[in-house]
């Protein structure tokens, strides 16, 4: 019966939280993971280059600061009228974005001259009740990439959220 | 000289005041451009941060990355080095991380940032099992951090404190960790196993375990984690009142852990190890009987078979011990032999191995094979070390999975940069031989034209080339009527009359003359501007033709960048190949090395168990003998 016993401990008698030593097949794996970043990196260099070059991209951003108000749901983003891009939001790209991420949205192809920029946003407020809202703009794409950031801010002198677009 | 004087003056005032005036213009163009660099540089950190919290950190460690081979690696600060490290860690690349963490301490010791970055560091090193650098680390988190990682500083604290059996000041780090449920129960557990090994184990451990995590409270439930946290530690208290031989305290602690337990099987045999130990054969027998029937033949089922057996001898019912010991032999011996003949198999056909490890792919084994992989599985998973080199295995196919996809979007690229070239050779050949060629003749014939016609209004010099035919016969005649005229008699009254009329025709001609010579001219003129105009879209086409042949070149090099990359690619994928075969070769060694070993402890449970049989036979024999013997004496 001791014999059992012993089996029963040594099972049991592990520490909760502690890791094991780095062997070196997992330096082996670190070093994959290394390349496989740069290899990520480089390509995404490449495809920014190939795909959208700066003299015909333009590239959507979505920022939320504080996000008391307003919890998004949902992103549509127009370009002279024409849907590009729709996005609905996890608890998880929420909490990211309120912790201080931000989301490329869109990266696209325009020609140069006058565009009108429309996201339509749709979340819920204050109260949990449903919200939508669109903002429009008129940008002009010139030599460089255009470049625009979606802002969702919290007014507290409205305690509602407020919504800008904005060029780089 | 005074004139002169003022403007020299007036045209330094000017050059001096344009000086004045473009300086801060230029300074202040140098500031927007760094501006608007500084905020596209935020833009792409964010963005790193946002993949970063959604636990995407291959992704941010890229977005990271590519923000280090652009110029504006210049705003990288250490708060986003800070973060680099806390991504790197997160993605297994322990090293880079504890470069950079290490790096920040060395370099802003009193930053507001540093506590952050010492946390990282030491929470690396713990990672790692160097409990004294992770020590020294957190001694430097001197800073107010926020209430979370305050709670994790107290949390790392207090273990170290557990490891070096310094009990007050693990109390005090472990009063600090409150929000933090999961962390307040790793702590709990982790002080219990130190007092089961130090054997301080008390019943009031018992009644504070009870109270804390196996009472109903409705108000905050208890996470998952928390639970199997709590039924782990209440095993540990099992066994450690087992041995202080306090077996009813014992009693009370397994009965507690739940029916759906992971700790269900060692908690039975406690159980059953402390009935036996208060001499409760009977009710002993039937929680072994409940263990041994379970289908999975683990080491606590191997245990419980021998188990029903012995409560069955102390209750004085041989016979039905031996009975259970047979088929407990029975039993026992066709798991021995289901395990050899499976390490057979898995000798002789990989494809079934890797059933076995992929989990899922099990098509690829035979079908008689199902229930050998099965059973396999099972004990696989009952191994921490398996389950370690499987996630290993999982990582690394995840990492080839990344390449693979990379790969193919390379393929991508590829196809359309040459269908690129292939429209640009088109484009140049469509100008080369039908556009090009055919404005240059145009061009050439129109300026030899114009050309001719100037070098003819050169040598004529009256004009007259511009003159159409019929104004210039007219001028002709005038001209031959004249000389007439002067040879005639001047004294003529009707000469000197005609002669007079003749000249005013003569004025009359030359002034049409000049007017059509002008007219000429500005046609002349306008055909030039249209030749200017003719030459400029010639230039364009030879620029476009330029740009055209550049980006050939472009194409070609970028072509070249997609072949170096897709050659890295497919070099990477073969290393991580190679490396999940070294890891299946590593797993498959000790999946081989534990099943030889669980054969000799089925062996050795077999021994035993006809040892035991052998043992009551005998027992059974002599008592029989003694029992002759008494009867024969008696006689």
């Amino acid at each position: 019966m001791k014999v059992k016993f012993a089996i029963a401990l040594l099972v049991l008698w592990s520490n909760i939280g502690q890791s094991e030593n780095l062997s070196p097949i997992n330096k082996e794996i670190q070093t994959l993971r290394e390349q496989v970043i740069s290899l990520n990196r480089d390509l995404q260099i490449l495809e920014q280059k190939l795909v959208y070059p700066s003299e015909t991209k333009v590239a959507v951003y979505v920022s939320m600061t504080i996000g008391d108000y307003f919890e998004l749901d949902a992103i549509e983003l127009k370009i002279d009228g024409v849907t590009q891009t729709s996005f609905l939001y996890t608890d998880k790209q929420n909490q990211a974005l309120r912790q201080g991420g931000i989301q490329r949205l869109f990266v696209g192809n325009i020609k140069r001259g006058m565009h009108d920029v429309t996201a339509v946003i749709r979340g819920k407020g204050v109260d949990n009740s449903e919200y939508i809202r669109a903002i429009s703009g008129r940008f002009g794409k010139m030599k460089n990439a255009l470049t625009l950031e979606l802002k969702i801010l919290d007014s507290s002198a409205v305690d509602q959220p407020v919504f800008n677009l904005v060029e780089f | 000289m005074i004139k002169q004087a003022k403007r020299a003056i007036k045209n330094g005032l000017t050059y001096a005041f344009f000086f004045v005036a473009m300086t801060p213009i230029v300074h202040a163009n140098a500031q927007e451009s760094l501006q608007s660099q500084r905020a596209l540089y935020e833009l792409d950190y964010r963005v790193a941060l946002f993949h970063h919290f959604q636990g995407d950190d291959l992704k941010a460690l890229r977005e990271m990355s590519r923000l280090e081979s652009l110029p504006s690696k210049q705003f990288i600060d250490n708060l986003a080095r800070l973060n680099k490290g806390k991504m790197s860690l997160s993605f297994g690349l322990i090293d880079n991380a504890d470069n950079i963490l290490t790096a920040l301490d060395r370099n802003l010791p009193s930053s507001i940032d540093s506590s952050s970055s010492w946390l990282e560091n030491a929470k690396y090193h713990y990672k790692s099992g160097n409990w004294l650098a992770a020590q020294q680390a957190l001694d430097q988190v001197t800073e107010p951090l926020d209430n979370v990682a305050t709670e994790q500083a107290s949390f790392f604290n207090a273990q170290l404190a557990l490891k070096k059996d310094q009990m007050s000041r693990f109390n005090n780090h472990r009063n600090n960790v409150i929000e933090d449920k999961d962390l307040a129960a790793y702590l709990r557990h982790n002080h219990l196993l130190t007092k089961a090994q130090a054997g301080q184990i008390t019943q009031f451990d018992l009644l504070e375990l009870i109270t804390q995590s196996f009472t109903a409270q409705d108000a905050t439930p208890q996470s998952a984690e928390q639970q199997a946290i709590a039924q782990r530690s209440m095993l540990v208290l099992g066994y450690a009142f087992i041995e202080q031989g306090k077996n009813e305290l014992a009693i009370n602690a397994f009965q507690r852990i739940d029916i759906d337990s992971h700790v269900l099987e060692p908690a039975l045999l406690g159980y059953e190890l402390a009935l036996n130990n208060l001499a409760q054969y009977s009710l002993a027998k039937n929680v072994f009987s409940r263990l041994a029937s379970r289908d999975n033949l683990s080491i606590y089922v191997q245990e419980a078979i021998l188990g029903e057996a012995y409560s069955s001898e102390q209750l004085g019912d041989e016979k039905t011990s031996v009975a259970k010991l047979r088929q407990g032999i029975k039993r026992l011996s066709a798991h021995k032999s289901q395990l050899r003949s499976l390490l057979i198999k898995f000798a002789v056909d990989s494809s079934c191995f890797s059933a076995l490890i992929d989990q899922n792919s099990s098509f690829w084994c035979h079908e008689d094979n199902q229930d050998l992989l099965g059973m396999a599985f099972i004990e696989m998973l009952s191994q921490q070390q398996f389950s370690f080199l499987s996630e290993q295995i999982l990582d690394v196919a995840s990492l080839t999975n990344n390449l693979q996809q990379r790969s193919t979007q390379l393929d991508v690229y590829n196809e359309l940069l040459n269908n690129k070239q292939k429209l640009s050779v088109s484009r140049i050949q469509y100008m080369k031989q039908n556009n090009l060629k055919k404005q240059v003749a145009d061009l050439i014939a129109r300026r030899d034209d114009i050309a001719k016609r100037i070098t003819f209004a050169k040598g004529v010099g009256n004009g007259s080339f511009f003159l159409p035919p019929k104004e210039a016969a007219l001028l002709t005649g005038v001209k031959k009527a004249a000389m007439r005229f002067r040879r005639l008699d001047r004294s003529n009254k009707q000469t000197k009359k005609y002669r007079t009329r003749l000249r005013r025709i003569e004025g009359l001609v030359l002034w049409h003359v000049l007017y059509k010579r002008d007219e000429n001219i500005s046609q002349t003129d306008y055909m030039n501007m249209q030749l200017n105009e003719q030459t400029q879209v010639l230039q364009d086409h030879l620029q476009q033709l330029i740009d055209d042949t550049s980006h050939m070149g472009e194409v070609r090099s970028q072509l070249a960048d997609i072949a170096a990359l897709k050659q890295k690619t497919l070099q990477q994928i073969d290393v991580s190949r190679e490396l999940i075969s070294r890891l299946k070769h590593k797993l498959h060694a000790l999946i081989e090395q534990h099943f030889t070993q669980r054969q000799s402890q089925l062996s050795q449970a077999i021994t035993n168990a006809k040892f035991s049989i052998v043992r009551l036979q005998d027992a059974s024999y002599q008592r029989n003998q003694a029992k002759i013997s008494r009867i024969t004496g008696d006689k």
